[in-house]
């Protein structure tokens, strides 16, 4: 379930972050508490613990005294613009330099765009 | 980063750590049956075993009634002898082979030493009681109904149950303290540490024979049966601080 | 956050071997920490300090506070149950039910007995006579039912099949987020239990190699791949765990983090590095190669980028977004 490369904490965090921009948790929503995500995913809590405080940095969860962690209000806008803004590093770049090593260039590229965006 | 502190927890703590010696002696009663039931089996069966060879003694043609048939009866010292055998060995492995989970568990040494002679003294309370008992049921049956001499026995007081007690106490404590001490050695220093003990005792034994011989006579003379009641008290504290001494750098195996 | 355990200089000689030798490392109260290494690395031997079962031939060990080797206020809230335990003559899983209460306040009976029963531990068999399995089972309950303070286990999945010890780490995990403690305990199945740990040591050759989070860990390594001529080159002037080649292909397990200038000389390089796991880690520095290499520390905080906090994690989340 979780890979090698990043920090178990870090996967568990971009996890519910893709839940909550998915829609699969609404604003508003509850989520599971830090010990239920730690025994769900088979983590320690502490681990857990540090995805969720992570979240709430972020502002995309809060926590309410006594009941439990929620998504935020304007938790997709904020997380959207989050990765909106990685999203040229994250993934435009790469396309651009794999289009490159094999030898698409930017006019066909762009024709390439075109095409998925219209179908 | 402080150390977690203990000062408040601790005065609770300190106060248990005397009660510490109470799970020891509920890990040896544990198993009760081992501890209780086996030795009364062993008297049991001491008891069947020498009715029978006084059956076959009579059979011969003694007569029973006679004072010089009790005196001679008086000196069969067989149950003393078959149970203390078995304590010793009981005494073994209260320590060798309980020492290990009580470590586990969570105990000290000096808590599992105090425990197990704690244990010691309590299971030779029950046997004096035991004892006691079959004495008064001998006492009532006139000897099992046929001259049986099995408790009214010279080592054991000749019938006086104040001295069969204290004897059967001593004795049982004595027995399984010294199984005891050979089974820390044993944890201590393998199979070298009962030798030791045997060699070491064979020495002392030894020694005091020799020194004792000039004045043998006057020992004798002077010898009076409370002494071997210190005695036992003696080696029965010899036998659990040797315990103790064995236990502190043995390694838990 | 507190300490409950405290180890400082530790050595620790039998006759003419080493077992442990200038062990040094801390381990915070209410956490999980894993004790890692080979076989003979020093791992039963340092838990067997901890519990006070063993005394140091040097060095300073403090548990609660307190020297753990004989004091009853350590020793009544620990639990310690060894790989080798043994067992009194005809001591069954009952009397052990019997008996747990007896030593530890936090005992809970009920958890035992449902522990027991979905561990299948036989309730009429002596302990001393069980399978291996059947006497890991024994330990577990016993460790995770006497909720003790600090709890040590020690390769505590011995001879359990794969689904009993899905169910320890499952149980260990619910009964340890609602009953916080400290928990000590030495494995080899990395892979399974890594995502259960919070803070790791691992030991080598009776000294420690490595003592930090579980993150920090995996990121004090990286793998590098490529032709042997290329990662020969590369491997130039770093400090290398352990290689593997076969014909023209090598890989290789580098001490350090992959961070811009390494990723950059890769690339220059014409390798391809990969992150790696915590069991690769561990078993890199236990290769031969390695025994020359540096201990980290979790303060050592130059050595390695590897995340600690949260806004750490957001940086090289984007740094490696940044990576083709």
């Amino acid at each position: 379930m979780f890979d090698d490369g990043t920090p178990i904490f870090q996967q568990l965090a971009d996890r519910i972050a893709g839940d909550v921009l998915s829609g699969t948790y609404a604003e508003g929503d509850q989520v599971a508490s830090t010990n239920e995500f730690a025994a769900f995913y088979r983590i320690n809590p502490a681990t857990a613990g540090k995805a969720v405080n992570l979240l709430v940095d972020r502002g995309v969860l809060y926590k309410r005294r006594g009941i439990g962690m929620f998504v935020a209000e304007g938790a997709r806008e904020r997380l959207a613009e989050q990765r909106r803004a990685s999203f040229a590093a994250e993934y435009v770049r790469p396309l651009v330099l794999e289009a490159a090593a094999l030898g698409i260039d930017a006019a066909h590229l762009r024709r390439m765009i075109d095409q998925e965006t219209t179908s | 980063m402080t150390t977690a502190p203990l000062t408040a927890r601790s005065r609770p703590e300190e106060a248990r750590a005397a009660s510490r010696t109470a799970p020891v002696v509920r890990l040896h009663f544990a198993r009760r049956l081992n501890l209780l039931l086996v030795p009364l089996f062993v008297i049991a069966v001491t008891l069947a075993v020498s009715i029978v060879i006084q059956v076959a003694i009579q059979r011969a043609g003694v007569d029973v009634g006679t004072v010089e048939y009790a005196a001679g009866a008086r000196q069969n010292p067989g149950v003393a002898w078959a149970l203390s055998g078995y304590l010793v060995a009981m005494g073994v492995a209260t320590v060798a082979s309980t020492f290990p989970l009580a470590a586990a568990l969570g105990t000290t040494r000096r808590d599992f030493a105090l425990g197990t002679a704690l244990t010691h003294a309590l299971t030779a309370l029950y046997l004096t009681a035991v004892f006691v008992g079959l004495l008064g049921l001998e006492l009532l049956t006139s000897h099992w109904f046929g001259g049986f001499y099995v408790f009214d026995v010279n080592v054991l007081g000749a019938g006086d149950p104040a001295v069969l007690a204290a004897a059967a106490f001593l004795g049982s404590w004595l027995a399984l303290s010294v199984g005891g001490v050979f089974g820390a050695s044993w944890l201590r220093f393998g199979p070298r540490g009962p030798l030791a003990i045997s060699v070491v005792t064979i020495v002392v034994v030894a020694v005091a024979v020799l020194l004792a011989v000039p004045s043998i006579a006057a020992v004798a003379d002077a010898f009076r049966p409370w002494w071997l009641a210190v005695a036992a008290v003696v080696l029965i504290a010899v036998s659990v601080s040797g315990t103790f001494g064995f236990l502190r750098r043995a390694s838990v195996r | 956050m507190t300490t409950a355990i405290e180890i400082t200089g530790l050595s620790r000689r039998y006759g003419s071997t080493t077992a442990l030798d200038d062990v040094a490392f801390d381990v915070e109260e209410g956490t999980i920490c894993g004790l890692l290494g080979r076989n003979g690395a020093g791992k039963t031997t340092t838990l067997s300090v901890v519990a006070g079962q063993e005394r140091p031939s040097g060095g300073l060990v403090r548990v609660f506070g307190h020297d753990p080797a004989d004091d009853s206020r350590v020793a009544a809230r620990t639990s310690f149950v060894k790989d080798d335990q043994r067992w009194p003559d005809d001591f069954r899983m009952r009397e052990v039910l019997a008996v747990g209460p007896a030593f530890h306040r936090g005992w809970d009976a009920e958890l035992a007995r449902s522990l027991a029963a979905d561990l299948r531990v036989p309730e009429k068999t002596p302990v001393k006579k069980m399978s291996r399995g059947q006497a890991s089972a024994v330990a577990i309950v016993i460790g995770l039912a006497s909720r003790a303070p600090l709890t040590i286990f020690d390769e505590p999945y011995l001879g359990l099949d794969a689904t009993a010890r899905q169910l320890f780490y499952d149980r260990l995990l619910a009964d340890y987020s609602e009953h916080p403690r400290t928990i000590l305990l030495s494995t080899h199945l990395i892979d399974e239990m890594e995502s259960l740990l919070e803070h790791v040591v691992v030991l080598d050759q009776g000294r420690v190699r490595l003592d930090c989070d579980v993150d920090d860990a995996r990121a004090s390594a990286y793998a590098v791949a490529g032709t042997t001529r290329a990662v020969t080159a590369f491997l130039d002037g770093r400090a290398v765990l352990s290689t593997h080649g076969i014909g023209g292909l090598t890989t290789a397990t580098v001490e350090g983090a992959a961070d811009e200038r390494v990723r950059a000389d890769a690339a220059a390089a014409g390798v391809e590095l990969s992150p790696v796991g915590l069991q690769q880690v561990v078993a890199a520095l236990g290769s031969a190669s390695a025994a020359s290499s540096a201990v980290h520390h979790a303060d050592d905080g130059d050595d390695f980028a590897g995340p600690t906090t949260p806004a750490d994690a957001d940086r090289r989340t984007a740094q490696e977004g940044a990576r083709s």
